[in-house]
């Protein structure tokens, strides 16, 4: 081993003196270099219980605002990795881009100081404090300081390799997977079970727990089930609070990015209710007002579940309700609901489309049984009743006398669709063929 | 040399007999080998202590050699070293005690091998004349991904021929679960194990059970474990502790990404058939959830809920 650490010794030995510590030439011995090595290695530290540096501040958004989605049904995704490429190029293809480079200076800077006075750093996260007024709401739905603490160490530990910091979805990871992972930012979520009344696109905490719980099937979000609760009740908590702070900055920057646009039409398009004086029409007074506003809207939500209505069938009844959930599905009776239109050959051929947040999906493949939101019955009442709002898979609406039995019709046939033997003949051959031929394992997504 | 090197070698064999010692005399360090808790640990440990064994007594032949050769010879001695130009019964003899030591370990370790790895395969390859694999009493397929462990557990009894044919189609009745292999004492298990993605293993420490998941293939392993941790309370609807409090891990073995070395599960080892089935009639009704009021699945299926 080559020693060339130490050159001078600081006493060079006299001649025919042997050192332990100094070898001949006046150079630190080897020995006493490994030995020092051996105790610098044996000093090193497990980072794994570690939260975010205290100097670290959340970054301004840079990356594209997808404003409007293009319509087409595009051939292919993009390549792994290709996202953000192809996030730039969808204003070719009839899609609407705003770009955060073009913020005006006094107010980008305005911007991030108000974030990060109300929302504080990863290593120390809050929600509303000051002057949001938010009161009890913060320890009712588990925002408080100290629960998004130890959600902040979780996250930085299991998620922010793909979620990214400000969840963003484009952590080292992220920007590899199909589908990408979520971008908090937009404050929407895919799998709710709130109803749709009022127009109220929020996620129960539950739906949240739920997605942690069991992953998403079908996705690269693994399923953290055997975490512990509390921990998984703090990811949670850290997940929303992102995700407002994600939602502010964005319903910010998406409407003073748009030309001719002022600050009156926040309040305009955001606070219709509230009284807004020309002295208010600013950031310092929209920002602790819009985050008041949403998480009134979280504690909505968390009352607003959509509930199922009674299963109606006895075992002997399923057959017919399979049935009658495959007239449903398709489009060709008076009462169907048409959704073998996007789930075209059952889902085996179903176009790409964009989502909100600029990326493919394609509705499902339901012959493959792979449910990204839950395979549970309830699941995919969800699914069908609530819709997927980013994704643009609609709301069924069933009205009337009919609707539990329609409901459960039609999520019986969704279970029994990748089952060929358990599907009544004459749906068989329709779904699979007369020879029926078994569903390949399709693509996930 | 100097004779600083001999006490540096005597001192770090010294200490690493000495935390031998103290691993095999403290198990509750952790240090030593898990309890064993399948029919194929023992042998497996056994294994391992005959070569731990022989290798040892090598070790501390040529370690005692050494140490005590730089000691009676330091660099400062004066002279030179006369060299010898080999020694016939010398070489003969390092190179045959070797081989025969090599020879028992192969001869101990096949049947250990055949046991572990070839038992299952005769559901999937039926080789002529060999015995056919006996009736698992559960068979799971456990689908490996980046990064959690998916298990389908087969809910009716399954013949070996039917086995492959679930594996592809599975049954209505399958229940899902991640993360979690639930069996009981002395239940013959069939695992078929597979992967979505990239290369994981399959690794169950108490079990001394571990296998490669392989792209494109289904592996069997078949394992009875023979100490159970857990039962399922009905009344609680939840595990609590069994006649051992132990949590056993199941891990990833192969690097698989980012967060290989969380892709981590759990094993409950329930003491009869009867809490197995208790245990499974709540998850099935978890995951035949059609109500508000089944439909928020909490941790409390896991033993201790406030350990990771």
């Amino acid at each position: 081993m080559p020693n060339t650490l130490f050159r001078k010794a600081k006493h060079a030995p006299l001649p025919g003196q042997t050192s332990l510590v100094f070898s001949r030439n006046g150079r630190l011995s080897s020995q006493t270099f490994w030995v020092i090595a051996f105790a610098f290695l044996g000093t090193c530290s497990c980072a794994d219980r570690e939260g975010y540096p205290e100097d670290l501040s959340y970054p301004a958004r840079t990356d594209l605002i997808v404003e409007e989605s293009p319509k087409l049904t595009p051939n292919n995704p993009p390549p792994p990795g290709g996202l953000e490429k192809s996030i730039t190029k969808l204003s070719e293809v009839g899609g609407k881009i705003l770009d955060p480079a073009k913020f005006p200076e006094p107010t980008k800077t305005e911007l991030i100081k108000l974030l990060d006075e109300q929302f504080g750093t990863p290593a120390q996260p809050k929600i509303g404090s000051p002057n949001a007024e938010l009161g009890d709401l913060v320890t009712k739905l588990k925002l408080d300081p100290v629960t998004l603490a130890q959600g902040s160490i979780s996250y930085r530990r299991n998620c922010l390799h793909c979620h990214g910091l400000a969840g963003d979805g484009k952590g080292s990871s992220g920007l590899w997977v199909s589908p990408a992972p979520r971008d908090f930012r937009h404050g929407r979520f895919k799998f709710i079970s709130t109803s749709p009344a009022r127009n109220l696109n929020r996620p129960r905490r539950e739906d949240i727990l739920r997605t942690l719980r069991m992953g998403l099937h079908g996705t690269s979000m693994p399923a953290f089930g055997i975490y512990p609760d509390q921990e998984l009740e703090a990811l949670t908590s850290y997940v929303i609070h992102l995700s407002i702070r994600g939602e502010i900055e964005y319903t910010v920057q998406k409407t003073l990015l748009k030309p001719n646009s002022q600050l009156a039409n926040l309040f305009e398009n955001f606070l219709p209710d509230e009284e807004v004086s020309k002295p208010q029409e600013n950031l310092s007074y929209f920002v602790p007002k819009y985050i008041k506003e949403i998480v009134g809207q979280y504690n909505t939500a968390e009352t607003q579940i959509l509930a199922p209505p009674e299963y109606p069938y006895k075992d002997s009844e399923l057959a017919d309700s399979i049935k009658r959930g495959h007239r449903l599905f398709s489009s060709q009776a008076s009462d169907a609901l048409g959704c073998v239109s996007c789930h075209i050959d059952y889902g085996r051929q179903s176009p790409w489309q964009y989502d909100e947040w600029g990326s493919l999906n394609r509705p499902s493949n339901l012959t493959a049984g792979i449910y990204k939101g839950g395979r549970r019955p309830i699941d995919l009442f969800w699914r069908v009743k609530r819709g997927i709002p980013p994704s643009k898979m609609p709301a069924v609406t069933l009205t009337g006398d009919e609707e539990a039995k329609k409901v459960w019709d039609l999520i019986n046939f969704i279970e029994a669709m990748p089952y060929p033997a358990k599907l009544p003949e004459e749906v068989r051959n329709s779904v699979y063929g007369a020879s029926g031929r078994i569903a390949s394992a399709a693509s996930p997504h | 040399m100097h004779r600083f090197w001999s006490l540096l070698f005597a001192a770090v064999n010294l200490s690493c007999l000495g935390m031998l010692v103290v691993a095999y005399a403290r198990p509750e360090l952790g240090w030593w080998l898990p309890e064993a808790a399948s029919t194929q640990a023992p042998k497996i440990d056994g294994l391992f202590y005959l070569i731990s064994v022989l290798c040892g007594l090598f070790f501390v032949l040529t370690q005692g050699i050494l140490i005590v050769a730089i000691w009676k010879f330091p660099s400062t001695t004066p002279g030179t070293a006369k060299p010898i130009h080999g020694s016939l019964g010398l070489e003969i003899g390092w190179t045959l005690a070797p081989v025969a030591g090599l020879l028992v370990i192969t001869g101990a370790s096949l049947p250990v091998w055949k046991d572990t790895k070839y038992q299952g395969l005769q559901a999937n390859f039926p080789i002529a004349n060999a015995e056919p694999a006996p009736a698992a009493d559960q068979v799971i397929l456990v689908t490996a991904r980046q990064w959690d462990w998916h298990l389908r557990y087969a809910t009716a009894p399954l013949q070996a021929e039917g086995i492959r044919e679930w594996a592809e189609e599975g049954t209505p009745s399958d229940l899902m679960v991640a993360d979690e292999l639930h069996v009981w004492k002395g239940a013959k298990v069939t695992l078929l194990l597979r992967t979505t993605d990239v290369i994981h293993s399959f690794f169950i420490p108490v079990l001394r059970l571990k296998q490669d998941t392989l792209p494109g293939k289904t592996i069997p392993m078949r394992f009875e474990a023979s100490v159970s941790n857990v039962r399922f309370d009905p009344s609680q609807g939840r595990l609590v502790s069994g006649e051992n409090n132990s949590s056993w891990e199941i891990a990833c073995a192969e690097l698989c990404g980012g967060n290989h070395y969380r892709m981590r599960g759990k094993l409950f080892v329930h003491p009869d058939r009867k809490s197995y089935e208790a245990w499974l009639n709540h998850a099935q009704r978890q995951a035949r959830s059609r109500t508000l009021a089944t439909s928020s699945p909490s941790s409390s299926m896991q033993k201790d809920a406030s350990k990771p």
